[in-house]
């Protein structure tokens, strides 16, 4: 049965595109699956708070809730915010992590600390697989702004799960407004070739760069 | 282009199928969106109303009209509305009604986690619960035909789950409606004289009546059985809404599962005939134990839940039953696993704040450090009770600030006054605010009012539910409710704000100022802004207070959790300036100012302090409302931040990427 889903967990900070991330990926994932459920946690949460979104793609999937079921991708634009969803990570969930870290208000006040992010590559490691995306690099090297990121995630997502970047190009070309497609265009390349050039290990269990 | 759409998109295009001619509302998560998305399609009329009463009395007139008419709240909305919605059970309607209610269960957007339903059932209104995306879209095509055969408003509750789910979609043509339109009548049907009351009761009575004993109400019932038929089971589930699904998935292939896509009036034929297939029923809802005591109510035994108590969003956790023990193994399935990491534990909260560059954060810092007592309102303005600046201590429902401020000060005394204020929003003002401000002012209340105003509804995404105000005419209204003191200031002076406070607080009389600042969403910030302000670190001590005093989400602090945290600001900056008045070492200044001062050598830091000294927001704040120069201006802000990118590029081409960091599964 665990064959028939795919799972996918976003989870960010509002503001970073996690709901244009949402929905690229929920009409990616349409190409191999009949159905796909999306749930998004919106409202105040937008106002730079946790947010989170859960994908469901297979053919007997009811409900938008993932329970029991196996989470296959972790896309964390966040590192905190990822951190919070590792419960839901097995070992066979490939959690991607972008390095780009967004302060508490509280961190600050040195209440509860946030956590160093080599903690929290370690955490993860020990239960998944980890793919840490230079997302402040790529970024920089784009000149980008942060919103950013989700079309930089969405094209290391694509190239991750055996997409192909011109089919990510037209989803992209079909959600976002013309006025912004061309950033978001460059993001997108930049997350996807950057995945393409590395040289990883092929390992199937983690599903990188399944065709 | 793929049909993948969320719950509130399926109503918008339910009802347009539908051949819905109006819409009204009040926005409110979760249910905002449907209107958005009504907009955006012919043929029908959206309007935003002051609140959620007057868009139910707008849409009871056009449904009366012959209108089909839809009116979009969420469910603390259908309180403030619950006058008309009572009433248009015993009217009845000619065009048909449909009001589509968004709870809120886990309240994630919302001050409570009440149950639609058992308003609805108080009201006799028929209220159906759609469990799926696609089923909105059909059950909302579908409420208009019962509203008009059974001559009632039908309620369709949609909840924040479903609301902000996507599934794919099959878009239908939309139905033509060539009904003329006329006068309602006869008055003993559309007019509520005590007179005709009773028959008024006895027509809505009985057209409930005939909705639950029609055909219809027994194909809003969705029955599986698992694969293995029996004649009996020895457990059955009874669901409804967002539950329905979850139980589906992980129950359906081994109980016997009713789905009820009507709620109120029961089909009670149906969950009679259900419930005499298996031993025992167990109800899956959420928000509250409505569905499970109707159905006891038709005498049919359901097993207890003690887990359940109605609090927060649905979990298969809370049907665990005693008298259940095979669904132990199903709910132990779907535990999160355990992880042992200690620190896991306490990670910091991560809780919402205001937008970056929001003109009115600026009022809160004030408030807090005048430790005044701060009777808030419903709206962005809420998030001023959140850290760091801790400064508003108490809120009911829309417009409460008003009322609650002069019970404050008539239980604790008139010297309480010089110790409190009431924060509201503009939008929450003409909400249901004005009522309450006309109160205050008859009874010469020595309170003291600050209205927060952007000229919409910022919480829900910048809707415009009210006139937007000049100066003038908001002291005009507010002097004809019968308010003498009343100001208005820019957001972004807090100097001035303060001087307001230390004069009004003292005052023994009724005071309302009201701060003017556009709301940050009706920025094009997707492009860069102008006038964006950045630290001349040869002068930042690196104190952190910027960032504390204002909570501005476009500072980068890059040095985490530091005595000294190393501060930035991003190109998401709005350029409004608030920090640069708060900085105690003046070490915040335009960007393209900054350009002109060199970070090192001996010049750098007296020139940095001459450039910080200049009150720059207000400076640019000012010439910007002069029509010559303000172009002048942005085309020489624009030529030097043109400098400065070219710059930065030459610098971004020659940065390297890391290696690549990757842990496969241990």
């Amino acid at each position: 049965m665990r064959q028939s889903y795919t799972n996918v967990v976003i989870t960010g900070v509002g503001g970073l595109g996690n709901i244009l991330l949402t929905r690229l990926t929920g009409m990616a994932l349409y190409q191999r699956h009949p159905r796909v459920i999306t749930s998004e946690e919106r409202g105040i949460a937008q106002r730079t708070g946790s947010v989170s979104a859960v994908l469901r793609a297979g053919r007997h999937i009811e409900t938008s809730c993932l329970y029991s079921q196996h989470t296959d991708y972790l896309l964390g634009l966040e590192p905190l915010e990822a951190l919070r969803k590792l419960p839901l990570c097995q070992r066979g969930t490939m959690t991607l992590l972008s390095d780009l870290q967004f302060p508490t208000g509280r961190s600050l006040a040195r209440q509860r600390q946030y956590p160093d992010f080599q903690h929290i590559v370690q955490a993860f490691s020990q239960h998944c697989a980890l793919l840490v995306i230079p997302m402040q690099q790529l970024l920089r090297r784009e000149q980008l702004a942060d919103k950013f990121s989700s079309a930089v995630m969405f094209g290391v997502f694509c190239a991750s799960y055996g997409f192909s970047h011109s089919f990510a190009a037209q989803l992209l070309g079909e959600t976002v407004p013309s006025a912004y497609l061309e950033p978001n265009q460059r993001a997108l390349a930049a997350g996807f070739d950057w995945l393409e050039q590395q040289d990883l290990p092929d390992a199937p269990e983690h599903g990188l760069k399944r065709a | 282009m793929l049909n993948y759409h969320s719950g509130c998109e399926a109503a918008a295009f339910g009802a347009w199928e539908a051949g819905v001619k109006m819409l009204y509302s009040y926005p409110g998560s979760p249910v905002t969106e449907i209107v958005e998305v009504m907009q955006r399609l012919p043929q029908v009329k959206s309007c935003w109303a002051t609140n959620e009463k007057v868009a139910m009395e707008m849409a009871a007139g056009s449904c009366h009209s012959g209108a089909r008419t839809l009116v979009v709240m969420k469910h603390v909305g259908l309180n403030v509305a619950a006058d008309p919605f009572f009433n248009l059970a015993y009217t009845g309607v000619v065009g048909g009604l449909v009001v589509v209610v968004g709870d809120d269960p886990g309240a994630r957007n919302s001050q409570n986690e009440q149950d639609t339903r058992l308003l609805c059932l108080a009201a006799g209104v028929p209220v159906l619960e759609p469990a799926t995306v696609q089923e909105v879209q059909a059950l909302t095509r579908l409420a208009f035909e019962l509203s008009e055969q059974f001559d009632l408003p039908v309620v369709l509750r949609l909840t924040s789950r479903l609301c902000y789910s996507k599934d794919k979609l099959e878009r239908q043509d939309r139905q033509p409606q060539d009904h003329i339109g006329s006068f309602a009548s006869p008055i003993q049907k559309y007019l509520l004289l005590p007179a005709f009351v009773p028959g008024c009761h006895e027509r809505r009575n009985h057209n409930l009546q005939a909705l639950a004993q029609s055909q219809i109400a027994d194909k809003l019932c969705v029955r599986t059985l698992p694969d293995k038929l029996q004649s009996r089971y020895p457990l059955g589930i009874i669901s409804s809404g967002f539950p329905s699904g979850v139980v589906q998935e992980l129950l359906g292939q081994d109980l016997p599962l009713l789905q009820l896509q009507l709620v109120y009036p029961l089909p009670q034929q149906q969950i009679r005939a259900f419930a005499a297939l298996c031993e025992r029923i167990l109800v899956a809802e959420e928000s509250s134990g409505y569905l499970d005591q109707q159905v006891r109510s038709l005498g049919i035994a359901t097993l207890d839940k003690p887990d359940y108590d109605g609090v927060g969003e649905f979990s298969l956790q809370t049907l665990r039953s005693e008298q259940a023990p095979e669904l132990d193994s199903f709910i132990r399935a779907t535990m999160p696993a355990t992880i042992d990491i200690r620190w896991l534990d306490n990670l910091p909260p991560r809780l919402p704040g205001f937008c970056g560059g929001c003109p009115h954060t600026g009022i809160f810092q004030i408030l807090r450090q005048r430790e005044l007592y701060v009777v808030g309102d419903i709206g962005c303005s809420t998030l001023g009770s959140l850290e760091p600046f801790s400064a508003l201590h108490t809120n009911l429902c829309m417009g409460a600030s008003l009322g609650m401020l002069q019970g404050y000060l008539d239980g604790l005394g008139v010297q309480a006054a010089t110790e409190c204020v009431a924060v509201l929003g503009d939008s929450t003002f003409f909400h249901s605010g004005m009522t309450g401000m006309m109160a205050l002012a008859r009874q010469e209340c020595h309170g003291t009012v600050i209205i927060l105003d952007n000229s919409g509804s910022a919480m829900t995404g910048m809707q415009y539910t009210s006139l937007s105000l000049t100066a003038d005419k908001w002291l005009a209204l507010l002097q004809s409710l019968g308010v003498v003191h009343c100001q208005v200031l820019p957001s972004l002076e807090p100097a001035a704000i303060e001087r307001w406070l230390d004069t009004e607080l003292a005052r023994p009389a009724l005071s309302v100022l009201v701060l003017k600042g556009s709301c940050v969403q009706e920025l094009n910030i997707k492009d860069e802004t102008p006038f964006r302000y950045t630290i001349l670190e040869s002068v930042c001590t690196s104190c952190g207070d910027c960032v504390k005093e204002t909570n501005c989400q476009n500072f980068e602090v890059t040095a985490l959790d530091q005595d000294q945290a190393h501060i930035a600001i991003s190109s998401s900056c709005i350029g409004c300036g608030l920090c640069s008045q708060l900085c105690p070492e003046q070490a915040i200044v335009p960007l393209s100012v900054s350009m002109l001062v060199p970070a090192t050598g001996p010049l750098a830091k007296p020139l940095a302090r001459v450039a910080g000294k200049l009150p720059w927001a207000r400076m640019i704040r000012i010439l910007n409302q002069q029509p010559v120069l303000a172009p002048w201006l942005k085309k020489l802000e624009h030529r030097l931040r043109a400098l400065l990118d070219r710059r930065q590029q030459k610098a971004a081409a020659a940065a390297k990427v890391d290696a690549v960091q990757f842990y496969p599964a241990e």
